[in-house]
């Protein structure tokens, strides 16, 4: 399974690949922020997104709302500061399937990293 | 802004050094001015606007921000480049700043991009301003500070008229 990581901060994406190489994901890819995302995505076909919310260039929030209005049903999770739960409606409403809050510890990754994969092949 | 508005942000650095460095923050002071901290060598700050409007800053001396960069990235201290720094105090700024927000009330906050920057100069340019939390972790003691915004001076007709050239 290919994941792509659309992440402005290097650190955090490390953090995020460590973690998803402990679970046994290992084809990871990384885009530095929604720009370079969309333009690598045709190219990757990805199953599944890890999106941060604010990046420069392109945030989270209209590289989601690009994708879906161009039909592109890969699962995404937005992973973000963003904690309250206005933005958390809003990103739901705009397409993405899960949502994680930064800090999260590993566990809380791989949870909904497999509930979203499991609804999306129940879909 | 008023007094009660450092509340969440104290308690949002407490929950980011607890999940993501498995980390206590005592926060035992809140300091009347700059010297009892002393300058932070690195600032990491967030610009909050919308419905609050104020600067958060985490100010950080090199070896406590070297510390948690360790922690943060896996990278240590010799290995570690100022981009480095910039990027992983950056990025606990925001989670400071994005987990203090839900908390502030019922308010529409936006939160700029996190800025860094590394001082020579005292860091805090108006230590009148703002209320400055000493926090001690294992890692070392910091600084947090929310700046009110800068008040904006008042231009009036006579003001403007005096400035006009004779």
């Amino acid at each position: 399974m290919k994941i792509l990581l659309v992440e402005d901060s290097r650190t955090m994406r490390n953090i995020q690949r460590g973690i998803l190489a402990q679970m046994g994901h290992n084809d990871v890819e990384e885009a530095a922020d929604g720009l370079d995302a969309l333009s690598r995505i045709a190219d990757l076909k990805p199953d599944l997104l890890i999106v941060d919310w604010n990046m420069p260039n392109m945030d989270g929030l209209t590289l989601v709302r690009r994708l879906r209005a161009t039909g592109n049903r890969v699962p995404i999770i937005m992973v973000t500061t963003e904690a309250d739960k206005a933005r958390v409606v809003q990103a739901i409403k705009a397409g993405v399937d899960n949502y994680v809050v930064k800090p999260f510890t590993p566990d809380v990754l791989n949870q909904r990293i497999q509930e979203t994969l499991e609804r999306a092949h129940a879909a | 802004m008023n007094e009660s508005h450092i509340t969440p942000f104290i308690s949002a650095v407490r929950k980011i050094f607890d999940v993501a460095f498995q980390m206590n923050v005592e926060t035992v002071d809140t300091l009347a001015s700059v010297s009892r901290a002393g300058p932070p060598d690195v600032i990491a700050s967030v610009e909050l606007t919308g419905d609050f409007s104020a600067t958060l800053e985490l100010g950080f001396p090199l070896p406590t921000a070297q510390r948690l960069v360790s922690l943060f990235s896996g990278l240590h201290a010799h290995e570690q480049t100022p981009d480095d720094v910039t990027d992983a105090l950056g990025e606990i700024a925001n989670m400071v700043a994005g987990n203090a927000k839900p908390h502030l009330g019922r308010l529409d906050v936006r939160s700029t991009p996190p800025d860094v920057r590394f001082d020579d100069q005292p860091a805090f340019a108006r230590p009148e301003d703002g209320r400055i939390v000493r926090c001690i972790s294992d890692c070392g003691e910091f600084t947090l500070r929310l700046i009110p915004p800068s008040p904006r001076p008042t231009i009036t007709t006579r003001t403007l008229v005096e400035a006009l050239p004779q």
